[in-house]
Parts: structure tokens; C-alpha cells; sequence
């Protein structure tokens, strides 16, 4: 099967001429293409071409020369993190699933809930076969045979990328029953959300194939014990999932020698708001934030960098004195902010921080699930809270009892929707306590923006 | 609105492969969606038979779910993305544009079950903000003055 793979590789690579030397970095010396290596390069629809840029043969090497330990030894030494915004190390995760005759499933995230994120969208569309190859692995790793890829009803041309990728795959012999002869079978079914933003998380995944209404469960029992149909589950976003072949191939050590200690590898960020050109990039963590800025052509024309939102409408933000902060799991675990999955929002002087917090509280009550009460009610009270803001009808006190009731839902509610507020409240204070309390104390917005008009 | 029974049967065995599949009722519900341009009552009995469920648990799904409706989209279906990629280039206003020009309140379906005006929570294409989807076609940085040009051609023809 090696054989076959390398004739392919070769028979494309004479000929489709230099398509693959296109450079497509955005700034030659900060931008790191490893899991948007393929994007705009190859044909999506073409698995010969993805096959040439080196792919399935990390599938070939896992099947014939590793055992499932092996693997996730090898996805531990990377230091791989998922990238779905939470950060936990992926090798850990899979660890976590005890082997057993019962059926084991993985299910592949592809919720993509952010708005103002188009990573796991940009792979899908571009390079389907990376993050189906790195599923088979982890399914080979976690003795799953059936994968779920549950893909949000927004994006029909991912879905259609993806499951023309999966007809390819099959048709090789790279998926399915006896891969590639080895006597490990897999399957991938493509799973259609209907739009809800809860539905990215983990267990509300898992309610929604399950055939329910898309509640989150409680934890414990984690899905790596008792997840999909009571069965052992892992859950892996895209981006994870579609760096996983090209640290088999290269190894834990070559992954781990981008980023910086404790936040190894590259990410992949959408960066979007007032720059003057939005785009979507991979740098290595550690990169700053004014290196992003600078990534996004810098701020629109005679406007001053204001915030840095990760998440949306779970947003978390740092302001203009962070402006040289690393993009870092750590430094920004330290000041209550996310990473996040890569959806970024820049925010420039032209901006009342009360609209844009309104904006997404809003959108947070709108989604919440209703299953708790701190989340159901604490949502709409927030959004109440700044709409009395931006009426100019808030007082000091109020400002108190935001902050107590974003605590509350921090402690009390059953899942990150509702205890992300706590974060997205702290990390506002933090950089724009100010800002608040002019609008609060002084009736006085920076922007202009409220007073004179209903919150929009 | 009514439905025939020879509608209600082509969606049953439609639905049947799936009768046996654990993960099988929101792909019906999906069948149902595009079928009939929304779940009707109807249908949800159909399924609560076929997936041997109660219509109260199908029922549970389809108004949990953004893109389920009871009633039906119109033959136009036009979704303004308010994502916050979008949302932070003024897509609100062009919200309220194709609300004014097709006179339909967003989120609602015109009376005359023409068109329907959806909000769209991000289509993920955020680089290109503001996003318009006007029957299944996406297009992308879309000013007010293309907007109207899309709209009127819309109506043009209907
Ligand atoms: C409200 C909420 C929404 C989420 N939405 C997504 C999503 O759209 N995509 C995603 O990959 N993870 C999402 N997550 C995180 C998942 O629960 C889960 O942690 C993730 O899929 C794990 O993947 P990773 O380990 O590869 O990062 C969400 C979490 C919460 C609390
Ligand atoms: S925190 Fe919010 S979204 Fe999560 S279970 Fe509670 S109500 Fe539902
Ligand atoms: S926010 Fe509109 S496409 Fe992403």
C-alpha cells in the first residue's frame, strides 16, 4: 500500500508543475502554514493531491509500525493542546479511555459556535483529508471504530468537501472495513446540526446525536467513560484533529519545537473587527498580539488599538497595555482570558465597550440552553445590566451586582456557557473598569455612542 | 396548512431507513425541514410513528433548534449573517435594509409566503464580513446598494 501511495505522490507531483511552491504566508517571517499547509494550495476534491502533499502516510506508518500507546505517547511528547479554546492536552485525553470490548466512538467537533471564527471552516473547505486522516488515527488510538463528525448546518460546502473526501478515502481503501489491509476497521458518519450554539459543547453534542434536545449533561461521568450511547467517546475539534497526522509523521519533538514551553505549535487565528484587512493566519503561540495586528494590516486608518477579544459571544478580552502580551495557554490563564478556538475580534477608539458587551450577552441569553437558572436568568439579567448602561439609568450599585451575579455564574452554572461569564466580566474590568465607570457614575460615553438612543 | 396524505407517505418512506437508528431522529427532522420547508405537526406525528417516539420528544427538537420551523420558509429565503465578524460591519443595518425593502420583520416569513428573512449567526466567513445568503448563494462584503440590487431582483422575478 506504500507503494501505492508513493506512486501517486509521484505521478502528481510530475505533474501539476510549481501549484505547490506558492508561497502563501501572509508576512514571510511571522506566519508558520503547518496545519493550513495544504489550504488554497491543493484541490479539495482531489485525494491524489492531498496524497502527494505527503498525506495518509502517517495513517500507513500509525497501522503497520505503532501500537495505540505508541500513539498517544507520541501526541503527549508534541504537547498538543486542544485547540478548541479550553486547552487540554489531547495525548492526556485520550489516555483517559480504558480499553474494552464495548464500542468505543470519537466525534469529531465541527460546531465551529464562535462567531468570528472560520478555522475549523478554512480546513474543512480546503483540506478535508487532514482532519479525516487524523480522526482514523485517533480512533486507532482510543479503539474507536466509529467516528461522528458533527458539522453545523451552516457550512454545506465544508460538509460537501468533507463528504466527498470520506467517498475518496473509502474508495482507496483508507477508510472503512480492513484499512489498507491491516485489519483495523472505521467508519466516519457526517452528523448535521441545526443551529444552536450550546451544541459545541461537548456533552450537548452528544444529547443532539443522541436524538434530544441539545442540553448539556453533567460531568462526571466524562465521555471518555461514559459518553456517546453510554459508551467510551472522545471529542476533538477539527484543528486538533488535523494537526494529529503531521506529528506522527514527524514526530512529538519536531511539534513541540514551535510555540513555547507549555503552548507547543502553531494556532490558527480568524482575525476580524477594525483592521484594515481581516484574514485568516497561523503563527506559532507565543506570538504577540501587536504581531497579529500587524498580520491584520493594523488597525483602520487614524484608529488606536483599544481591545483584543478572544470568543464570541463567550468573549474574553485584553486592552491596549497588553499590546505586547504572547499569545500563551499560561500568561493568559493568569488573567482569566482565553485562548480560545482562533475567532478574534479587534476593537479600535470608534467603539463603546457597553455596545459591544451588549451585543454579545445578548446573543449569550439567546443561545443559553435554559437547563440551569444562573445561566437562563443570569443571562438576560446581564444583558438588562448593560442595557441600563447604555440608557444611562445604571448605578454604582448595579455595577456591584454585575459583578456578584457574573461570580455566580461562574460557581453555579452546569457548563462553560454560563460559567465563562465570570471570566468575560473580570477580564472587561480588568482593562476597562474606567470605561464602565464613566458610563455608570459620569453619564459620559468616550464614543458617543449611548445615552441618546436604545441599545441596538 | 394541510398537507396530503401523499405527501405525509413520500416523507414516511423517506424517513423508514432510518427507523432502527439510534442517532436517527434529528436526520429525519432534517428530511421533514426540506421537504415541507418546515416540520409541520403532521410530519412530527409521522416521525413519533416511524422512530417510535412521542410527538412531545419530537416536538422538544424541532423548537430547540434555530433552523427548524413550524411554519413554512418562503420560496425566498434570505439570511442577513449578525455573526460578531459581521455585526462589527454595521450588518445590523443591512438587516434592517432588507427588512424595510422586502417588508418582512427579521426572523419572520413574509404573509404572502414569498420570502423569508433569517438571521444568520456566522457562516464562517468571517475575513470577508458583511455576509449575505440569498437562496443557498453566499455572497460576501456586500454594501447596502449591492444588497438592494439583490433584493429587487428577487422581486422582480417572483
Ligand atoms: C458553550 C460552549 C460551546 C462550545 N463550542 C465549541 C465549538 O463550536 N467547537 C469546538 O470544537 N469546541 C467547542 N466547545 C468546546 C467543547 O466542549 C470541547 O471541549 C472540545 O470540542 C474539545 O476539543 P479539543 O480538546 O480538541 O479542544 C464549546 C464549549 C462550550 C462550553
Ligand atoms: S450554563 Fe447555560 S447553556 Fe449551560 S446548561 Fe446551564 S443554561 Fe444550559
Ligand atoms: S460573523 Fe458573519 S460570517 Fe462569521
Amino acid at each position: 500500500m506504500i507503494q501505492e501511495l508513493n506512486r501517486i505522490q509521484q505521478e502528481v507531483l510530475q505533474s501539476v508543475g510549481n501549484k505547490f511552491d506558492k508561497d502563501l504566508r501572509h508576512d514571510k517571517t511571522k506566519e508558520l502554514r503547518i496545519k493550513l499547509k495544504n489550504a488554497y494550495i491543493i484541490d479539495p476534491y482531489s485525494i491524489d493531491e492531498y496524497i502527494a502533499r505527503d498525506g495518509y502516510k502517517a495513517l500507513h506508518k500509525v497501522l503497520f509500525s505503532m501500537t495505540p500507546d505508541d500513539v498517544i505517547e507520541e501526541v503527549k511528547k508534541s504537547g498538543l493542546k486542544g485547540r478548541s479554546g479550553g486547552g487540554f492536552p489531547t495525548g492526556m485525553k485520550w489516555s483517559f479511555v480504558k480499553k474494552s470490548d464495548k464500542q468505543h466512538y470519537i466525534i469529531m467537533n465541527a460546531d465551529e459556535g464562535e462567531s468570528a471564527a472560520t478555522i475549523d471552516g478554512v480546513l474543512m473547505r480546503q483540506d478535508p483529508h487532514c482532519a479525516i486522516e487524523g480522526m482514523i488515527i485517533a480512533g486507532f488510538a482510543t479503539g474507536a471504530t466509529i467516528g461522528y463528525v458533527y458539522i453545523r448546518y451552516e457550512y454545506p460546502e465544508a460538509q460537501r468537501a468533507m463528504e466527498h473526501a470520506i467517498e475518496q478515502a473509502i474508495a482507496k481503501n483508507l477508510l472503512g472495513k480492513n484499512i489498507m489491509g491491516s485489519g483495523v476497521d472505521f467508519d466516519i458518519i457526517m452528523y448535521r446540526g441545526a443551529g444552536a450554539y450550546i451544541c459545541g459543547e461537548e456533552t450537548s453534542i452528544i444529547s443532539s446525536i443522541e436524538g434530544l434536545r441539545g442540553n448539556s449533561k453533567n460531568k462526571p461521568p466524562f465521555p471518555a467513560i461514559e459518553g456517546l450511547f453510554n459508551k467510551p467517546t472522545i471529542i476533538n475539534n477539527v484543528e486538533t484533529l488535523g494537526i494529529v497526522p503531521q506529528i506522527l509523521l514527524n514526530g512529538g519533538e519536531w511539534f513541540a519545537s514551535m510555540g513555547v514551553p507549555g503552548s507547543e505549535g502553531t494556532k490558527v487565528f480568524t482575525l476580524t473587527g477594525q483592521l484594515k484587512e481581516p484574514k485568516t493566519v497561523e503563527v506559532p503561540l507565543g506570538t504577540t498580539i501587536r504581531e497579529l495586528i500587524e498580520l491584520g494590516g493594523g488597525m483602520r486608518e487614524g484608529r488606536q488599538f483599544k481591545a483584543f477579544v478572544t470568543g464570541s459571544p463567550n468573549i474574553t478580552m485584553l486592552g491596549p497595555n497588553d499590546i505586547d502580551m504572547p499569545i500563551q495557554f499560561d500568561t493568559f490563564k493568569k488573567r482569566q482570558v482565553m485562548v480560545g478556538s482562533g475567532g478574534t475580534v479587534f476593537l479600535d477608539d470608534s467603539t463603546c465597550l457597553m455596545h459591544f458587551m451588549h451585543f454579545n450577552v445578548d446573543l449569550l441569553a439567546i443561545e443559553s440552553c435554559g437547563r440551569c437558572t444562573p445561566c437562563r436568568a443570569g443571562t438576560r439579567k446581564m444583558t438588562q445590566f448593560f442595557e441600563k448602561i447604555i440608557e444611562g439609568e445604571a448605578t454604582m450599585d448595579d455595577l456591584q451586582k454585575m459583578k456578584d451575579l457574573a461570580e455566580h455564574m461562574r460557581d453555579a452554572s452546569l457548563c462553560g456557557l454560563g460559567v465563562a461569564m465570570g471570566m468575560t466580566m473580570y477580564s472587561a474590568l480588568y482593562s476597562f473598569e474606567d470605561e464602565f465607570v464613566e458610563h455608570i457614575r459620569d453619564k459620559h460615553c468616550r464614543c458617543g455612542k449611548c445615552f441618546n438612543e436604545v441599545a441596538a | 396548512m394541510e398537507y396530503t396524505q401523499e405527501a405525509l407517505q413520500t416523507f414516511k418512506e423517506a424517513i423508514v431507513p432510518y427507523k432502527d437508528r439510534p442517532d436517527g431522529l434529528l436526520p429525519v427532522v432534517h428530511i421533514a425541514q426540506e421537504q415541507f420547508r418546515c416540520v409541520p405537526v403532521a410530519a412530527q406525528k409521522v416521525i413519533a410513528e416511524v422512530m417510535n417516539v412521542s410527538v412531545a420528544r419530537v416536538s422538544g427538537i424541532v423548537t430547540f433548534y434555530d433552523y427548524f420551523t413550524m411554519t413554512p420558509l418562503g420560496n425566498h429565503v434570505i439570511e442577513v449573517c449578525v455573526g460578531t465578524s459581521c455585526y462589527m460591519q454595521e450588518s445590523k443595518h443591512l438587516l434592517a435594509v432588507a427588512s424595510e425593502v422586502l417588508q418582512v420583520a427579521p426572523g419572520e416569513t413574509r404573509a404572502d409566503g414569498e420570502v423569508s428573512l433569517r438571521i444568520g449567526r456566522c457562516f464562517g466567513r468571517c475575513e470577508h464580513s458583511p455576509n449575505v445568503e440569498i437562496d443557498h448563494t453566499m455572497h460576501l462584503h456586500v454594501s447596502e446598494q449591492e444588497l438592494r440590487q439583490y433584493l429587487n431582483n428577487l422581486e422582480d422575478h417572483s
